[in-house]
């Protein structure tokens, strides 16, 4: 079952290439190309796909000149092979909602959209695998599965706008990673158009292959610094027939305890958050403490054993229950989703995302909190407590300029990532974005990366200089 | 190549208990579980990181080419020097580092014996979860190499599934520590596992360890026909069932499986399916029952629930033991390991009866059933030559079956030697051309383990799919 492509239509319509194209990106085409006679970058697009008016963004963040929608994989590649022939800077467009990640992009001479390429090309409910192309969203696809009863065990914010493709080459994953891992978990099998103009796969259709190297691996979380996915092939998960929330309380040593404690048993629950207050409160659940924020799935039976075992659990560690109702769960799974939205960071917000291992998440937490009072910073900050990742979302006091803004997230990065290197910063700012380091201290592999990345855009049209350590 | 001269400097800097060549400590390094041979000039069995490195750059130096080895026992020859050069094996490097329960990771080396980390860990609680049937002697290295597989990765993936971060030798003899699944930066780790020893010789891995389940079913249902088991396995999947394991073994499998084992698998079921649940205690019998329902309206007729965890254990060692007990039913026999859609099982099965008529060679299966990866094992007499022809000729005839109902040529024993020419049923030269793209960002030499995964033909054609940048620059 195909979901409607909704860029048919528009497709349909012939449409003057020049008249899409805004003027200043004519303007920059010509300036970008090496043979004075060569038609401009959007002459040569406008041939493989349609162009569309130019997307704008807050927080001063360079915008695309020009905004592509190539209707296939092998349009997508031609308009890379063009790109690259042109030598201009190359964006992969999914939904544009994590269009701020990383570091600051100098110009993107072209968004590549992957609009039309928004169907689920194989679906065998029977299977429990799918093929979906780059571009749908992840609730349009969630919507499609779920009438056989399925989904991708993958969580995410803006999932209206926030595509497949998009969420793959930013390596989001969510709550319920706890029990089902992230897209390097999910994906089987991968299609990708690269800046050479080739379109290749790697893996395969069938939930279980070993063959040839798995590019995929390198494909997610690359922020397209290496090519545009077009299709990946995923492993679904039965919905469950039933799920609940469970919200426990107490000080962050006892819900930290209490965290690792239910890890460490024998128990299967989907997703384990902790919360600080204020993170709590935006989920809808006022009342002071730490929370303990609990996703159970299952067969009804399984989910009401699961329960009382985590009551007891929490009884024990003399932690107070939060009721909530069925009712209830719906707005509490979307506002704890959207925690760690970025789409919406104003310029004297941040998201910082700290890798630490599990144990250390009471530690990492306190550090945090610590640090954003310390430079006068609000902060709500949560934990993926059993994968070990913390979260913080950061504001700055309204009345400070954008560069106090900018020096005292910078400082409280700074001041994490003298323990826990891989700290990540994505702010609503491009100012806070310049002066922070976006990607954490640089892995001792970067040497390895800039190689691999050489191979497969030896141009340096793809995202240059936006991913870790300038690759 | 300057053998001898490599040889003495291996040695200078190793220790003569390290480096080895003479013809007949050489020997068991020539094969591994696969069909071809080949003698390696020098076998080196470091201790340490250093020592693999130390080895690495002096082999390197003398541009002799480097395979490393696990337990020797893969299927695809991926531990064959087929240019002699340096066998590394990792069998001394065999000490569990470091577990750490409280984040559920353990740090091993290569050499460390798959079981031998379940069975260390287990009294607390936890467990490795990839489960090769070769578990009792594969190595973890070995195993991180091929992307091993195993019943038990139904419901939770394969090895990569369960590999954190790695140390790795690299061919240019630098040593990396790959990052895990929040450290920024492209996924080496992910690359690295699976690569056969391509790309670099893993010195180190840490795994997620995972947490012994509250509750446990294993039963056993006896179905008239394969096709009946196979549909059977359909079904239960599209029900939204993912148990633990899901395995499915044949009339001629049962009869060797029972002579050997005695665990009382029926001598008249077409086939018989293994399935397994696990998880919270609460719910699982009713998950049980659905499947009991579903494998009766598929006509099983006997389904046995192990009693104890005595009778769960001897089935497991008999399912796990179906390799072995080949050796029953003929002098050799070649496991196959393509894999297909879950639906396609039904017709997947009547090909390889066809293909097994249509060739006269019998073939066995014992396989897993609920992943739709299939292990067919074609039983011939290698002294007839006419035999061992027809018996490739027909496993490869199933693959091009697998491949043409959606599948893949290996679904956990890898590529190696073996199907490194049936890569291209499944992709095309710019796949391959990408993939070698890659090789060479690591090693352009091609000293590690050469000849392995990419045909030959991708090996030496130009790179299309990764142009060079000069050839770009100038179009």
């Amino acid at each position: 079952m195909n979901l409607p492509a909704r860029g048919e239509t528009a497709s349909d319509k012939q449409s003057d290439p020049d008249a899409g194209a805004p003027a200043g990106l004519r303007a920059a085409s010509r300036r970008r190309s090496p043979r004075a006679k060569a038609p401009s970058l959007s002459d040569r697009l406008g041939k493989l796909a349609q162009l569309e008016d130019a997307h704008t963004a807050a927080g001063g963040f360079a915008m695309p000149g020009l905004f592509v929608s190539p209707p296939t994989a092998d349009a997508v590649a031609a308009c890379l092979r063009e790109a690259a022939e042109t030598g201009a800077i190359v964006a992969p467009w999914g939904g544009g909602t994590q269009q701020r990640a990383g570091n600051v992009a100098p110009r993107i001479d072209v968004a590549i959209g992957t609009t039309r390429l928004d169907a689920i090309v194989e679906w065998e409910p029977r299977d429990l695998t799918a093929c979906i192309q780059a571009g749908a969203t992840l609730d349009s696809v969630s919507a499609a599965l779920a009438e056989q009863g399925q989904q991708i065990a993958i969580d995410a914010p803006a999932a209206d706008r926030a595509t497949i493709g998009g969420l793959i080459a930013t390596n989001t994953s969510g709550p319920r990673r706890w029990l089902y891992g992230g897209w390097r978990d999910q994906i089987i099998g991968m299609q990708m158009a690269l800046p050479s103009g080739d379109v290749i796969k790697s893996g395969g259709r069938v939930v279980k292959n070993v063959q040839g190297y798995d590019l995929a691996k390198l494909f997610i979380g690359s922020l397209g610094t290496l090519g545009m996915i077009t299709q990946a092939n995923v492993k679904l998960t039965p919905l469950p027939a039933s799920r609940r929330i469970l919200a426990f309380r107490g000080d962050l040593a006892q819900v930290s305890a209490f965290t690792e404690h239910v890890s460490d048993a024998p128990v299967r629950v989907s997703a384990l958050d902790l919360l600080d207050a204020a993170a709590a409160q935006r989920c809808g659940l006022a009342g002071g403490g730490c929370v303990a924020l609990v996703l159970i799935e299952g067969p009804e039976a399984t989910v009401d054993g699961q329960t009382l075992s985590l009551a007891y659990m929490a009884s024990s560690a003399a932690l107070r229950s939060d009721s909530i109702e069925d009712g209830a769960i719906p707005p509490i799974w979307d506002s704890w989703l959207a925690l760690a939205r970025s789409d919406d960071l104003s310029d004297r917000q941040a998201l910082i995302t700290i890798g630490a291992t599990p144990s250390e998440t009471a530690d990492v937490l306190r550090r945090l909190t610590e640090s954003a009072d310390k430079h006068g910073i609000t902060a709500a900050c949560w934990a993926r407590a059993g994968n070990g990742v913390a979260y913080a979302r950061l504001e700055t006091p309204a009345g400070g300029t954008l560069q106090d803004a900018a020096a005292a997230i910078a400082a409280v990065q700074s001041q994490v990532m003298q323990r826990w290197p891989a700290t990540t910063i994505v702010s609503g700012s491009v100012e806070v974005q310049r002066t922070v380091q976006p990607w954490g201290r640089p892995p001792a592999t970067l040497e390895l990366m800039r190689a691999l990345k050489q191979r497969f855009d030896p141009l340096g049209i793809m995202q240059p200089s936006r991913y870790v350590g300038g690759i | 190549m300057d053998l001898p001269g490599l040889k003495q400097q291996l040695r200078a800097a190793l220790g003569d208990d390290v480096v080895y060549d003479a013809p007949a400590d050489l020997l068991p390094y020539e094969y591994d579980a696969g069909f071809e041979q080949h003698a390696p000039d020098i076998v080196v069995l470091p201790n340490s990181t250093a020592q693999v490195q130390a080895v690495v750059r002096l082999a390197g130096a003398a541009g002799v080419p480097v395979v490393a080895r696990g337990a020797g026992t893969g299927l695809c020859n991926g531990a064959v020097p087929l240019r002699g050069g340096v066998v590394i094996s990792m069998a001394r490097m065999h000490r569990i580092l470091n577990v750490d329960y409280r984040n559920r990771r353990a740090t091993v080396q290569p050499g460390v014996i798959n079981l031998e980390l379940s069975e260390h860990t287990l009294p607390h609680g936890y467990y490795y979860a990839p489960d090769p049937s070769s578990q009792r002697i594969s190595s973890i290295g070995g195993n991180v190499a091929t992307n091993a597989g195993g019943p038990h990765c139904l419901a939770y993936g394969v090895t990569t599934n369960h590999v954190l971060e790695l140390e790795a030798v690299l061919p240019d003899g630098s040593v990396i520590r790959t990052g895990g699944a929040d450290d920024p930066g492209y996924d080496l780790t992910g690359l690295l596992v699976g690569s056969e020893g391509t790309l670099g010789i893993v010195t180190e891995v840490t795994v997620r360890l995972m947490r012994s389940p509250e509750s446990v079913r294993t039963s056993l249902a006896s179905f008239p026909t394969i096709a009946d088991a196979s549909n059977a396995v359909s079904s239960v999947i599209a029900h939204g069932i993912v148990p633990a394991a899901l395995e499915m073994m044949d009339k001629l499998i049962c009869t060797a499986l029972e002579a050997a084992f005695h665990v009382g698998l029926p001598a008249d079921a077409g086939a018989v399916l293994l399935a397994e649940l696990d998880g919270p205690e609460a719910g699982i019998d009713d998950t049980l029952e659905t499947i009991a329902a579903i494998f009766r309206e598929y006509g099983a007729g006997n389904i046995r629930l192990a009693a104890s965890a005595e009778e769960r254990a001897g089935l497991w060692a008999a399912r796990k033991g179906a390799a072995g007990a080949m050796g029953r039913l003929a002098p050799n026999y070649y496991i196959q390991d393509g894999v297909v859609p879950r639906t396609r099982l039904p017709e997947v099965m009547a090909k390889v009866e066809d293909v097994s008529r249509e060739f006269g060679i019998p073939i066995a299966n014992v396989f897993h059933a609920g992943d739709g990866n299939l292990h067919p094992g074609l039983l011939f007499d290698r002294r007839y030559p006419d035999q061992v022809e027809r018996t490739f000729k027909a496993g490869d005839e199933i693959l091009r079956a697998c491949v043409d109902l959606g599948g893949a040529i290996s679904g956990e024993h890898g590529i190696g030697l073996e199907k490194r020419d049936q890569m291209v049923y499944v992709f095309n030269s710019n796949d391959l051309a990408t993939m070698a793209g890659v090789r060479a960002c690591f090693d352009p030499r091609q000293l590690f383990n050469p000849d392995k995964i990419l045909p030959a033909s991708a090996q030496c054609a130009e790179i299309t799919g990764l142009r060079d940048p000069a050839v770009m620059a100038a179009i």
